[in-house]
This record gives structure tokens, C-alpha cells and sequence, in this order.
């Protein structure tokens, strides 16, 4: 296992067979083929990439987070040491692939091949042209170690450039090989956005570059004026050729009508009726019927059970066999004696609901005039995992058996209106659309023929432009099978810090006491409150209850016991709040608060500041509003994943370059311990650990993190003098390790972030958290609803 | 009298150029230096620059030469904005494509992302401020270079939109090959390296959106030739081959139909012939003889 490919697929499913073709037929076939679906929502794309069969194959979802995001869990999904990455519209020549692959044998310092004119791109050409690399060959030891792409979404189509730079920037060689020509992709319609984002991810670079850069840019300028002049001269060509062609037809023409014959030979078809004005039925099988029969003929497979057929039973007489147990025959005539059920598809609410293991619906829909609400009771009364097999015409006289002019002949129909039809009422993924016809084919329905009087191969030949019918086989959902989750419901832990009006909240931690008591009196109305506990129990017996919501506060600032508190016990919510042990002893800001009062408040400040961040001084403006918040988040950054004394030690010698006295404000403490105790006193209050110094776990050797977690543990229940056994990471960060000592620490819950609902059979210490503080109530109710309920009701 | 605008002719096509200034309409008050380009393009030019009495200054090289149009269409808003220092027009060339060179702005960043200005109509006074034409700056480069010092100053253009400078090739002759374009353009952006430093951003955006610009067209383009001009020709040249093979069956069947006629008179007249001599006396005399040779090989007689 050499290659791996994994092909990014954003709606193109109409070309993502060829590529696919393209690399399996290639010199180098890849072992392992991955096809990525960035979040289509193209109706034909999804149905493409649910109903792929082609062997070697696999589809992985990616929800549209953006290329890097896609990219990286396609190669996640791979093994093999050369990964080649492209997207669905475009596959690379063949001879390329194995160039490719040559210089990555050929070089072991070479970090990954783009395919584009053949150079050896330094960080100012893949600036420049960042949104034009979008094939490469990479070598997944390069992705381990840069530890995949990117995943910022601004990135865009930059994603891949971004990548190849940082392989620059870590020491690696980077190459392109191709045709000169090579690119030239239709700029992304946010190009300007991506590159800048581009240039934004590597600025010491960009700093560094100058008037290079600039050139860069003319260098690609040139290139594309030059390319651009080539495609408008081919155009002039092509216009050329086009007129030539066509006055050489208007010659022969002429020369034929001097010779007394016609340009078109209309011959038989030169009448204005039609051959047959009963579909051809006395010349032998009319031609949709021919693809209609060979349809149901496919899926004989699914005939069987109770089947409904419309007016007669004849197909399922014929493809059904002895599998059929029941037939039931449907028409809206009840004169019909071999109607076993007489309604209107369209208000068939007096059939019963999941009934038909199978139901054929040939050339119908069109005769009413409410295809929707046919299509729903279709829908309706199929039994779970039932079969709907339906026809639609494209092209077809207007039927007199159905009413003629002014009766029942309502539509005809197009792919693309077949494919949402359906869309709306099954999954793109349990439905496939079949196109049949061609213009030959329409013409020769339209005067009547016969199947038998065109030739096999006329009659297969499918023209998507011209097409007759459209087959549609459609899956209704099964029952969900009763698997290791007894509930489908998904239940929801909130999370909070403050509960407070503050004048900054660079961080977001704070939402107004209003608008807590609004999200809460929505949970209390809307929701089924519960506590942490019994959520993490149900999580881990798979029993999720319906609409189920635990609150929970973190950190511990006052505001908790004097805010918060009372408007959850004013409305019977319980809670859990997670407390950091180490500022229980003195009046304590928390270090974020001090760090946003030193560099974002209304204090003057020292127009630079000199600040020791990993390992080396950094010289970071603090003159402007904006300079200071760079800085600020600079500092911040590195503060979450800075150890206890460093972080203080930072913090100190910031108070000092400002000038400013800095003194906890009462504001912004924490809970001292007999407040804490009073809190945890409370009805329906929980105390939980948030560790000791709330330090980034994931950042600790393992002994610091034992004693973050345990000796936060310990500390804590001595000062409340009860047990403690729900435990918050600290931001939310969680490896295994962390996990480990928590569960050795004899926690029995355990909170992070994650921002999704709670499904049942959840790891009981690693739940997931939403944090929606910033939300006002009514789009708090609907990302609620949206999250955990719509999961709910699948 | 002083006229009020000075051409300067700094190139080797004179005529051309010459009889554009002699078109403008309304016709204004100009007079036409000719300068010796041979010690280089921006000498030439301050040597023009030198001998201008006019006011208003418009330098053509490299076969360069103006609508009717240009002057009006220039003058009219210097004349009328004492603050506008340039007046620039967008460009046309017609060598093998046909191009329009539409520049939108003529400000510091846009001077600096690309060409911009084209044959601009100067204030003479504001030219000689700024020292004339900077002889190391690639000829090319020559109104850019100036236009950009004199907005480093906090002087100010305008772009006309319509293209009014015509002809000019897209590159001088001997300067087509992108490492010269890159070099020339290299020695005007390092002079002007402190604006490129304050505008950087900028100018980075307006090369993405030029860059923007062509994709789109390309894409376009090719779009339209695959999708729409591709499917055309190829139909119509296989309704071309059908029309010939039906040509050519038909003249195949009129010759066949000919060879028809002429054989079935061919044989009628051998008929007629054989009847002829049937009836002969010859034949009836040599009768018996026949019968004769006909026993002699065993055969039946013939009549």
C-alpha cells in the first residue's frame, strides 16, 4: 500500500465518477481512495456519493468545515506514506500522478508535489497563488508532523497552499510539476478574502517579503494576462471554426437543393399527426412501456409483501412472483372492479399508515394534478423500509385515458424536479433517479413507434438533455433498530461562567442576569431540568430522557452565589457549579480577568511591550485600541497554556511595565470558602472540581496534572466537608491521560466542551458541553431546539 | 503666445502620432516637440520637458497615438479642478487581440498594484517641481514613476473612463520576456519601497482582485467555448458530413442511373442489330451450313 487518494467532493457528484475513473484506469491506481464530502447539498450529488458501489471507495462526511477540515479526514480515513489530494472536478493527467510520485522517491526531503507550472515555489509564489494549488501529492509523515492542515474555514481554497507553506517554513522542500499552464482555476468568487486570510496565517513571512511579494504577484499577473490573451485568442478560433463549419453546411445545403433534394430527409415523419394516436399500442410495445417494464423487471427484488399497484395489478402480477403476499389495487374511479381501494392519492388519509412493503407507481403522478400531496400519502402509507418504485414521463402526448385536454393530464417532468420532489419527502441517500431516452427516442414516442422499431442501442442511449421518463426507486426509512441506545434522545448540558453585567468581556465569559433568567425560564418551560448527575447516568445507560438539560456554572466568581443562584432556586433548576480550589483561600481575581484589566482597560499604557513568550522576547505594539488587543490575545493565548508560576510571574511583571496599581476588584473575585460552603449548601446546588490553579491539563506532564485534579479534589472537600464527584476540565481540554486521573480520582462525572448535545451512551467523563451564553432567548431556544431537540426527534 | 498644451513626441513612429494631435477636436492651442529618443526614453523626455511652453504636458512614445477625443476629454476636468495635478484615459490596444486596458483609480495603491496611467496629461509646472523624469526608472515606467512621485507629494489624478490612448503595444519590442517585465518593475517598486511598505495590504488586494478578475474571465471564456461553442461546431460539422455523404450518394445515384440508360440503349441497339442480320440474306443461305457444323458437335441445331 503505496498511495492513498482523497478526493474532495462539494457538490460535483455529475463528474466525480469520471475522476474516480481517471485514477482507477491510471498507471497509479490508488490502494486506498477516499472520497470526502464536503457538505454537499446538491440533491444529485448526495445521491451519488449514498448509492456509490465503486469498488475500494469509501465516502467520509465532512459537514462543510472548509478543504482543511476535509482534507484532514480523508487522510485520517487513509494508511498509505503518499497521499494524493484533489478535488472532484479536477483529476490530474495520468503522467503527472506518476511524475509525482517519482520526485517524492527521488527525494526524501521533499515534503509534498502541487500540480502547476513546473517550478520550485518559495513562500512568496504559494502567497501569491495560494487558491490555485489544489492538487498535491503529500507525504503523510509531513501531515503528521504539521499535524494536518489548517482547519481555519477562511482559509478557504488557501487551505493546501497554507499547508506546502508551513512545510516551506518547518525546513521541507516543496515542488510543482505540470504542464506550464497548469491552474488557472476558476478564481474562487472570495479569492481577495483567502488571500488575505493567507498572508494573515503567516505574517513574519509576509513582513519579511516586502516588495518580493509584490513581484510575486506580477510574476502570477504576467502569467495570467498571457494565459488569458491565449484562451480569448482560442475563442476567436473556435468562433472561426464554428463559422466555417456552418457555412460549409449552408454550401452543401444549397448544393443539395440544386440537385432538387431537402436538407432534412423528413420522409414517413413529415406529417403533422402521429403515426399512432394510441401510443402505438397496435404496432406492438409502446416505447415508455419498454423502460418502464425493464425498470420494474431491475428491482423484482423489491416486489414482494403487501403491494400496491394503480388500476390493475398486472406488474405485480408479472415481476412480483410468489413474494407477494397481499396485492392491493388503487383507483380513484370506483366503477373499477379490480380497485381494492378506492381514493385520491393526493387525500388518501383513509389508507393506513406504514401498510405497503412495496408500491408501484408507474406514469401517474403526472394525471394529478397534487403531485406533492400524492407523493406524501406514497410516502404515508409505505411500510418502514418499504419500496416505492415510480415512473415520471419527460416528454409524453397528452393522455386522453386521463381525462384529454381539460381532465387530468397536469405535468410532465425534469431530473432536477424529480430529484427535490423526492428530496422532500425522502433522504437523498434512500433514493436514486434513473434518466432514460434520448431526442431519437422522445421523436419516435411522440409519433407512436414501437419499442421493436428502433434499434437496441438507440433506444439505450441516455441524453440527459433529451430525455423520455425518469425512474425512481425509493427507499421509506426502516424502524430504528432497538440497538445498544434504548433512547434516541438527545439531552443537552449548558454551560455558564458569569452571571453578570460587566463593562469588558473580551473573553465572553459574562451574560447579563437577564438573560440568564430568560434561558433558564425557557429550560424550565420548554425542557425537562435535570441534574448533572442523573443526565450522566442516563447518558451512560443509554437512556437519554426526552428534551433533558443540566446547568452547570464554572469557575466559581461570586457572582454565582449572588446572581445566579437565586434565580435557579426562584425556578427549581438544579445546577452544578465547578469551583477552582485555589481561590478559595484569599480574594482572588482569576488571571484572565487581571491580564484583560492590564492591557484592555482605560489605563494608558507604555506604547510597546517587551514580553518573554516561548522562550524568546517579543516586542508587541500596545499604542492603539487595536495594537492592545493583539496584544492582549497574544498574551492570552499563551497564558492558557502556561504552567502556575510562569503565568504569575508574567502577570506580576505586566503590572509593573504598566505602571498601574493592579488590586482584585470585588467585581470580579472568587468565591471564598465559606461562601462556597453557603453555595453548596442550597437546594438543588452541586459543588464540582475545576482543578486547582485551572490550568490547560492537555499542556501537563502527568504528575502536575495528578495534582491539579486531586489535589483540587481534596482541597475542596475539606472546605465544604462533603465529597466531590463532578469534575470540569479546565477550558474544556481533555486527553486520555486527563481522563485517566480524573477516573482515578473517583469522579463519576466529567464535563468539556465540545459544543454538541448529549446522546445516550456517552462516556459518562467526557461529556459534552453547549455553551450558548452569548445567545439572547429566542436564538438560545432555537440553537437549543436545533442541537438537541431536532436530534431528538430523528 | 504660449500655446496651451505641449505634446512631446519621444518615440520613433512621429507620423502617426502627429496626425492624431493634428485630429483633436475641438482643436486647442498645442505645440508638437519632437525629441531624439536614442539616449533613452526618460532623457528624451525632460529634454521635450525642457522646450514645453504650455501648460498642460502629454508625453507619446513607443507609437502611441490619441482619439479625437482626448484632449477635450482630458483638459475639461483639469481645467475645472485646480487640485487634479493628471488626467489619465484608459488605454486600447489592437495588435493580434484586441485589448482595453480599464484602469478604475490612478491613487498611490492602484499606481503602485499596476499601470494605471497611460499618456496622462501632466501640469507642466507640477512635472518640473518634481524634478522631471527620473532617468534610472525603466522607460516604461516613466509616467507611472512620475505620477507616483507626484502623489507621494499629495498631488492627485483622474482616470476618464473611455479609452482615448490608442495603439500603444501591450510591450515595447524587445522588453517581451516576463524576467525583463519583473526587473523593470522591481527597480520602480524598490524606489518606492516606503509607499509600498505603508499601502502593502492594499496593494496586495488590488494584484488578488486583477488576479480575480482574469480567473473569472478565463473561466468564462472556457466555459463558453466548452459548453456552448465546442457542442455547436461539433454538430454542425457532423451535420456538414451527412449533407456531403448525402451529396455524394445522390450524385452517385444520378451516375448510376445514367450508366442505367446508357446500357439499356446499348443493348436495345445490339437488339435491333441481331434482328437485322437475322433477316438478312447472308444468314438464310448459310443456314444448312450451320445446321451441318451444329450435327458435326453434336449439338441441337440452331434455327
Amino acid at each position: 500500500v503505496r498511495l492513498a487518494a482523497v478526493v474532495v467532493c462539494r457538490d460535483q457528484g455529475r463528474v466525480l465518477g469520471g475522476t474516480l475513473q481517471a485514477l482507477a484506469g491510471g498507471p497509479e491506481p490508488p490502494a486506498e481512495t477516499v472520497v470526502v464530502d464536503d457538505g454537499s447539498t446538491d440533491l444529485y450529488t448526495r445521491e451519488v456519493l449514498a448509492t456509490s458501489t465503486a469498488p475500494g471507495v469509501t465516502v467520509v462526511r465532512a459537514a462543510r468545515r472548509g478543504l482543511g477540515a476535509a482534507v484532514n479526514a480523508g487522510i485520517a480515513a487513509t494508511s498509505a506514506p503518499c497521499v494524493l489530494v484533489l478535488e472532484a472536478n479536477d483529476p490530474p493527467a495520468p503522467s503527472w500522478l506518476a511524475e509525482a510520485l517519482a520526485a517524492l522517491d527521488a527525494d526524501s526531503g521533499l515534503a509534498a508535489v502541487g500540480h502547476g507550472p513546473p517550478s520550485r515555489p518559495g513562500v512568496a509564489t504559494l502567497l501569491a497563488r495560494g487558491s490555485q494549488l489544489r492538487t498535491v501529492l503529500l507525504r503523510r509523515a509531513v501531515w503528521e508532523r504539521l499535524e494536518g492542515l489548517d482547519e481555519e474555514r477562511g482559509l478557504g481554497s488557501c487551505a493546501l497552499a497554507d499547508f506546502a507553506i508551513r512545510a516551506l517554513e518547518a525546513g521541507g522542500r516543496v515542488v510543482l510539476a505540470g504542464p506550464r499552464h497548469a491552474g488557472g482555476h476558476p478564481g474562487p468568487t472570495d479569492l481577495v478574502d483567502v488571500q488575505r486570510r493567507l498572508r494573515a496565517r503567516h505574517p513574519a513571512s509576509v513582513e519579511a517579503l516586502g516588495v518580493e511579494l509584490v513581484l510575486a504577484h506580477e510574476a502570477w499577473l504576467l502569467d495570467l494576462r498571457d494565459r488569458r490573451r491565449t484562451i480569448e485568442q482560442a475563442q476567436v478560433a473556435h468562433e472561426r471554426a464554428l463559422a466555417d463549419a456552418q457555412a460549409a453546411v449552408a454550401n452543401l445545403a444549397r448544393a443539395l437543393e440544386g440537385a432538387g433534394r431537402a436538407r432534412i430527409e423528413w420522409g414517413d415523419l413529415r406529417r403533422l399527426g402521429p403515426h399512432s394516436p394510441a401510443w402505438g399500442l397496435e404496432r406492438g410495445l409502446p416505447i415508455d412501456r419498454h423502460f418502464v417494464e425493464r425498470f420494474l423487471d431491475r428491482h423484482r427484488a423489491d416486489i414482494r409483501g403487501r403491494v400496491l399497484e394503480m388500476k390493475d395489478a398486472g406488474y405485480t402480477e408479472r415481476f412480483g412472483g410468489s413474494a407477494v403476499t397481499e396485492r392491493a389495487v388503487l383507483d380513484i374511479d370506483r366503477d373499477n372492479p379490480r380497485a381494492t381501494l378506492v381514493a385520491d392519492l393526493a387525500r388518501a388519509d383513509a389508507i393506513p399508515t406504514d401498510t405497503f412493503d412495496c408500491f408501484i407507481l408507474t406514469q401517474t403522478l403526472h394525471v394529478i394534478h397534487d403531485v406533492r400531496g400524492a407523493l406524501h400519502h406514497a410516502h404515508r402509507i409505505l411500510a418502514p423500509g418499504g419500496v416505492l418504485l415510480c415512473t415520471l414521463p419527460a416528454v409524453a402526448r397528452i393522455s386522453l385515458e386521463d381525462g384529454g385536454l381539460d381532465g387530468g393530464d397536469h405535468w410532465r417532468f425534469t431530473e432536477a424536479s424529480v430529484r427535490r420532489l423526492f428530496a422532500e419527502r425522502f433522504d437523498p441517500a434512500t433514493f436514486s433517479v434513473e434518466v432514460t431516452g434520448n431526442v431519437l427516442v422522445a421523436t419516435a414516442f411522440l409519433h407512436g413507434l414501437a419499442a421493436h422499431e428502433l434499434s437496441p442501442a438507440e433506444l439505450e442511449h441516455i441524453d440527459p438533455w433529451h430525455p423520455l421518463l425518469f425512474c425512481v426507486r425509493a427507499v421509506k426509512a426502516p424502524r430504528r433498530a432497538p440497538a445498544v441506545a434504548r433512547s434516541t434522545h438527545a439531552g443537552a448540558i449548558l454551560l455558564y461562567h458569569r452571571v453578570a453585567r460587566v463593562e469588558q468581556d473580551a473573553a465572553g465569559l459574562a451574560i447579563t442576569p437577564a438573560a440568564f433568567r430568560a434561558h433558564m425560564e425557557h429550560v424550565r418551560r420548554a425542557w425537562r431540568p435535570m441534574t448533572l448527575a442523573a443526565l450522566a447516568a442516563a447518558a451512560a445507560a443509554g437512556d437519554v430522557p426526552d428534551r433533558a438539560v443540566a446547568v452547570t456554572i464554572d469557575d466559581g466568581y461570586l457572582d454565582a452565589l449572588s446572581t445566579a443562584s437565586p434565580i435557579l432556586t426562584d425556578l427549581d433548576i438544579p445546577a452544578t457549579f465547578f469551583l477552582t480550589s485555589g481561590t478559595l483561600e484569599h480574594d482572588q481575581e482569576f488571571w484572565w480577568d487581571t491580564l484583560e484589566a492590564i492591557l484592555l482597560g482605560p489605563d494608558a499604557l507604555p506604547a510597546v511591550l517587551d514580553i518573554a513568550l516561548d522562550g524568546s522576547v517579543e516586542r508587541l505594539p500596545t499604542a492603539t485600541r487595536t495594537d492592545r488587543a493583539e496584544a492582549w490575545r497574544r498574551v492570552n493565548d499563551w497564558m492558557v497554556g502556561a504552567g502556575a508560576d510562569a503565568r504569575e510571574e508574567r502577570l506580576r511583571s505586566l503590572a509593573r511595565w504598566s505602571g498601574h496599581r493592579v488590586r482584585p476588584r470585588e467585581s470580579h473575585r472568587a468565591l471564598r470558602a465559606a461562601e462556597a460552603r453557603e453555595l453548596a449548601g442550597r437546594a438543588g446546588h452541586t459543588i464540582g472540581a475545576h482543578g486547582a490553579r485551572h490550568l490547560l491539563l492537555t499542556a501537563l506532564p502527568l504528575a502536575e496534572v495528578l495534582q491539579e485534579v486531586l489535589d483540587g479534589k481534596a482541597w475542596l472537600e475539606t472546605v465544604l466537608a462533603r465529597p466531590v464527584t463532578a469534575f470540569a476540565y479546565p477550558y474544556g481540554a481533555c486527553d486520555a491521560n486527563a481522563r485517566e486521573v480524573v477516573r482515578a480520582g473517583r469522579f463519576t462525572v466529567a464535563v468539556t466542551g465540545g459544543e454538541r448535545p448529549v446522546r445516550s451512551v456517552e462516556d459518562a467523563l467526557r461529556l459534552p458541553r453547549l455553551d450558548l451564553s452569548g445567545l439572547d432567548a429566542s436564538a438560545f431556544a432555537a440553537r437549543l431546539h436545533g442541537t438537541a431537540g431536532l436530534h431528538s426527534s430523528r | 503666445v504660449t500655446p496651451r498644451v505641449s505634446f512631446v513626441l519621444a518615440g520613433v513612429e512621429h507620423e502617426v502620432a502627429r496626425e492624431s494631435i493634428a485630429r483633436q477636436t475641438p482643436p486647442d492651442d498645442v505645440e508638437v516637440i519632437a525629441v531624439d529618443a536614442a539616449p533613452g526614453v526618460a532623457a528624451a523626455r525632460n529634454a521635450g520637458l525642457r522646450r514645453a511652453r504650455g501648460a498642460y504636458l502629454c508625453v507619446l512614445d513607443g507609437g502611441s497615438r490619441l482619439a479625437s477625443r482626448y484632449l477635450a476629454a482630458t483638459l475639461e476636468p483639469l481645467e475645472a479642478d485646480p487640485t487634479l495635478t493628471w488626467v489619465s484615459t484608459w488605454r486600447h490596444t489592437s495588435d493580434e487581440a484586441s485589448w482595453t486596458d480599464r484602469p478604475e483609480r490612478c491613487d498611490l495603491p492602484a499606481l503602485l498594484a499596476a499601470c494605471t496611467v497611460h499618456a496622462p496629461l501632466v501640469r507642466v509646472d507640477a512635472v518640473r517641481k518634481a524634478g522631471g523624469y527620473d532617468e534610472r526608472v525603466p522607460g516604461r515606467y516613466a509616467d507611472e514613476d512620475l505620477c507616483l512621485r507626484l502623489a507621494e507629494r499629495g498631488h492627485r489624478g483622474l482616470v476618464v473612463r473611455e479609452a482615448l490612448v490608442l495603439g500603444e503595444p501591450a510591450r515595447s519590442p524587445g522588453m517581451a520576456a516576463p524576467e525583463d517585465d519583473l526587473a523593470a518593475l522591481r527597480v520602480l517598486l524598490v524606489k518606492h519601497a516606503a509607499s509600498v511598505r505603508v499601502h502593502y495590504d492594499e496593494v496586495l488586494a488590488l494584484k488578488d482582485m486583477e488576479a480575480a478578475r482574469h480567473l473569472a474571465a478565463m473561466g468564462r471564456v472556457g466555459a463558453h467555448v466548452e459548453q456552448r461553442l465546442a457542442p455547436l461546431t461539433r454538430a454542425a460539422r457532423e451535420d456538414a458530413a451527412a449533407l456531403a455523404r448525402r451529396l455524394a450518394d445522390g450524385e452517385r445515384e444520378a451516375d448510376e442511373r445514367a450508366d442505367a440508360r446508357a446500357l439499356r440503349v446499348a443493348l436495345a441497339a445490339a437488339r435491333h442489330e441481331a434482328e437485322t442480320l437475322r433477316r438478312s440474306l447472308s444468314w438464310r443461305i448459310t443456314g444448312p451450313l450451320r445446321a451441318a457444323w451444329d450435327v458435326l458437335h453434336g449439338r441441337r441445331p440452331t434455327r
